[in-house]
């Protein structure tokens, strides 16, 4: 691997775009292996997380039923998907998509690049908003109860193409086989539970939750944050003395405390979490942006973009912003970590999701429940993935802080 | 047709918020620019020159600061009493600014062409094509190789006197009437102050503007201005086209800022100073703010400057100053500094001062 020097011009050849600040800060971030092996946990379980209805699923992708005018085929598990599933399809599509974009048109002539990139991802959202609120309206998902391996058994069906977990989360293998609590097989790959549902399948599930919590709920808290920071710090005075004292308040909020208040009124609702935990999480990230937005506003290059005659909000979101975002980007990964353990905690508690929804936290108080026998096989994947996700999100924030820290910038 | 000034300030006066009491930094400044003409503006550390400067396109953060009174005219208006939105259209439109520090000039996370398309775009309605070869020419206009490349890269990969370039360069793309340079060279080193400050005087002479040059280098001043105005604590205390200026110093601290410039003619090794320390802004003296360092004062004549602020007069055509001592002072009105005067040689008092 070759090191990293403050000037990458002179290593890299005249034909390479030149790597900005943020590349060159996450070039660094990712140079230990463990921060590599962390990233890509975090980024294959988040990817699981984005595609899970199409992982596993007791539906067969395609599968040829015997009905009364011969042999037809089927798609059980496209039917079966929400409109909820293929928005979030769309929406990761068209984020995956822009990225991509986004590096493949580095190379570009800068002022094409510019229009390009802004071309493509207009084209991308648009197409998704336009086949989002086309499926919308259009899509039915009608409940399959069919049990689709016991109509292949009975040769009413064929050539089936099954998920590669072919398990629902909430499918029980029937009571007749006695399946609870079976030990990992080939069958089921990580076991059952009590229920007789596949352990694997489940857990994949979860990350659904888990993830869907995390990166919402900081998303909302991010931008409340950045909003009220950017305020407090650029405009000082009486915003910052307002602002400043609404943090304060907000942050004697008893969060987990809220939530059971608030499950205890409304019932379960995981949006309600997300929202509850953005609403309250705010705090620290308003603070960050804000000393970087007392420092920042008084450099040089923001005096010079005033005196070109910058409007405000530009100054503020274009200069201000990308320079002041990475220590508070450090802290939404501990961000991210906090809001999937208190989702977790919730679901232990069991109110959080509601079942047969999975939950890794869930699992774990359904493995531990001192009414039933303790297996290690239900207990240890989602205890272990609980683990490796807040241990990830920690490990790669801290890389971030490291690599962005100017004493090693260099 | 006598001229007009392109840019006049009168009576300008700005305070910032002490800890407890507003402590004047700029304190009843007037001057003038005409067309096509350098103005110096040379002062010692927090004489108010650079405040003075910044407030004619008012980025003053305020508060703490605070314009006490005084105008600004430009094109006819009032630049303090002119909205925000109009005030914009003027900040690097019609009059442009460059800094003291390339090096933080620049915002670090964006490309050099993008900081420059994005302030010709604030200021000129052109397809992005057209706007790329803009900044590459300004680019070029500045002195520097390969601009095309250069436009995609960052500003840590380029090294000072090439960041006070690319400043330029910006500064410059939209065609501003005046330039206002704030010690453009201070940061760097000799060499390259040369090189910026020949750059700046062929460029004001092939876009037709105006230069309001701030700084604390007389060698500069001889070389590059054609009118100077000396200020000391946050007033112009003399002001002059610079061959007056460098021949005839009326006023006792100019003659000490002279005398302060190393000569290589000089054989004896120490440097004149000027004794005694500018008096804090806090509490100026009530009379004369030089008196406590003056030479020329004593005996009878001191009691009307320990009493008198002496104010800036014009004493002859080309030459405003203001000390009881300067020959025809008593009889002489004050009127806005201000000459419509151009350099067409080097003086002959040029070539001089420590950045020969």
């Amino acid at each position: 691997m070759t090191e990293l020097s403050a000037h990458p011009a002179i290593e890299t050849p005249s034909t390479a775009p030149p790597a900005s600040y943020w590349t060159l800060a996450i070039r660094k971030m990712l140079r230990p292996w463990l921060v590599k092996i962390f990233a890509a946990y975090i980024a294959a379980v988040l990817l699981i997380s984005l595609t899970v209805p199409l992982l596993a699923s007791g539906k067969p992708y395609a599968i040829d039923i015997h009905t009364g005018n011969g042999w037809v085929t089927r798609y059980p598990l496209f039917a079966d998907l929400t409109t909820r599933d293929y928005l979030t399809f769309i929406a990761g599509a068209v984020i995956i998509g822009i990225v991509v974009a986004w590096r493949l048109t580095r190379v570009v002539e800068m002022m094409r690049r510019r229009s390009l990139r802004l071309g493509i991802a207009g084209v991308l959202i648009g197409a998704g908003i336009l086949g989002g609120s086309a499926l919308a309206i259009l899509h039915h998902n009608r409940f399959d109860g069919t049990d689709y391996r016991a109509l292949i058994k009975s040769g009413m069906a064929k050539n089936a193409i099954f998920a590669p977990i072919p398990w629902g989360y909430a499918e029980m293998e029937p009571l007749s086989k006695n399946a609870i609590n079976e030990l990992p097989s080939w069958h089921h790959w990580l076991g059952t539970d009590r229920s007789g549902r596949d352990v694997l399948a489940r857990m994949l599930w979860a990350s659904r939750v888990a993830m869907g919590i995390g990166f919402v709920s900081q998303a909302i808290a991010l931008s409340l944050g950045i909003i009220v920071g950017a305020m407090m710090g650029y405009f000082g005075g009486i915003f910052d003395l307002l602002g400043m004292r609404l943090v304060e308040m907000v942050e004697a909020i008893p969060t987990f405390f809220l939530i059971l208040t608030f499950i205890a009124i409304f019932g379960r609702s995981i949006l309600m979490i997300m929202v509850i935990l953005g609403v309250t999480g705010w705090t620290g990230y308003a603070r960050f942006l804000r000393a970087e937005f007392l420092r920042i506003r008084q450099l040089d290059y923001i005096v010079a973009a005033r005196a070109t005659g910058m409007p405000l909000w530009r100054i503020m979101f274009r200069h201000m912003l990308p320079n002041g975002l990475t220590p508070v980007l450090v802290s939404a990964s501990f961000g991210l970590a906090g809001a999937v353990t208190i989702e977790s905690s919730l679901s232990y508690l069991g109110i959080g999701v509601r079942p047969p929804t999975p939950s890794w936290g869930g699992m774990l108080n359904a493995a531990g429940n001192p009414a039933t026998v303790f297996h290690w096989f239900e207990a240890l994947p989602p205890g272990l993935a609980l683990f490796l996700i807040v241990l990830a999100f920690n490990i790669v924030g801290e890389a971030l802080r490291d690599a962005i820290d100017p004493k090693s910038l260099s | 047709m006598p001229e007009t000034p392109l840019l006049s300030v009168q009576n300008l006066q700005i305070s910032f918020r002490g800890e407890d009491a507003l402590v004047p930094a700029v304190d009843g400044v007037s001057f003038s620019i005409y067309p096509r003409q350098t103005l110096a503006i040379v002062g010692e550390s927090g004489c108010g020159k650079s405040v003075t400067a910044m407030s004619i396109l008012r980025l003053i953060p305020t508060p703490p600061g605070k314009i006490i009174a005084g105008e600004i005219i430009f094109n006819g208006q009032d630049l303090l009493k002119l909205p925000e939105k109009a005030m914009r259209r003027v900040r690097g439109g019609q009059i442009a600014m460059i800094f003291q520090e390339p090096m933080t000039s620049l915002n670090p996370v964006m490309t050099i062409g993008d900081q420059i398309l994005e302030a010709i775009f604030l200021h000129q309605r052109l397809p992005a094509r057209q706007a790329v070869k803009l900044a590459a020419e300004s680019l070029r206009q500045v002195g520097i190789a390969d601009p095309e490349r250069r436009l995609g890269e960052y500003p840590h990969q380029i090294s000072g006197g090439m960041k006070q370039r690319v400043m330029i360069a910006m500064a410059l793309a939209c065609h501003p009437q005046i330039l206002i340079a704030d010690e453009p060279t201070t940061a760097l080193d000799v060499t390259i102050q040369a090189q910026i400050l020949e750059l700046l005087s062929t460029l004001k002479t092939k876009n037709n503007m105006s230069v309001l040059l701030i700084t604390h280098d007389l060698g500069v001043v001889a070389e590059n201005a054609d009118v100077v105005a000396i200020m000391y604590a946050g007033r112009i205390v003399e002001f002059a086209d610079v061959y007056e200026l460098y021949a005839n110093p009326l006023h006792p601290y100019t003659r000490g800022l002279l005398a302060c410039v190393p000569r290589l003619s000089q054989t004896n090794q120490r440097l004149t100073t000027i004794p005694g320390m500018v008096p804090n802004a806090r509490n100026w003296p009530t009379g004369c703010r030089f008196e406590p360092r003056c030479t020329d004062c004593k005996d009878e004549a001191r009691t009307q400057c320990l009493s008198h602020l002496p104010i800036l007069r014009q004493i002859n055509e080309r030459h405003w100053v203001a000390t009881f001592s300067a020959p025809g002072y008593a009889d002489a009105k004050f009127t806005l500094p201000g000459l419509p005067v151009r350099r067409n040689k080097t003086p002959a008092t040029g070539r001089m001062g420590a950045t020969d």
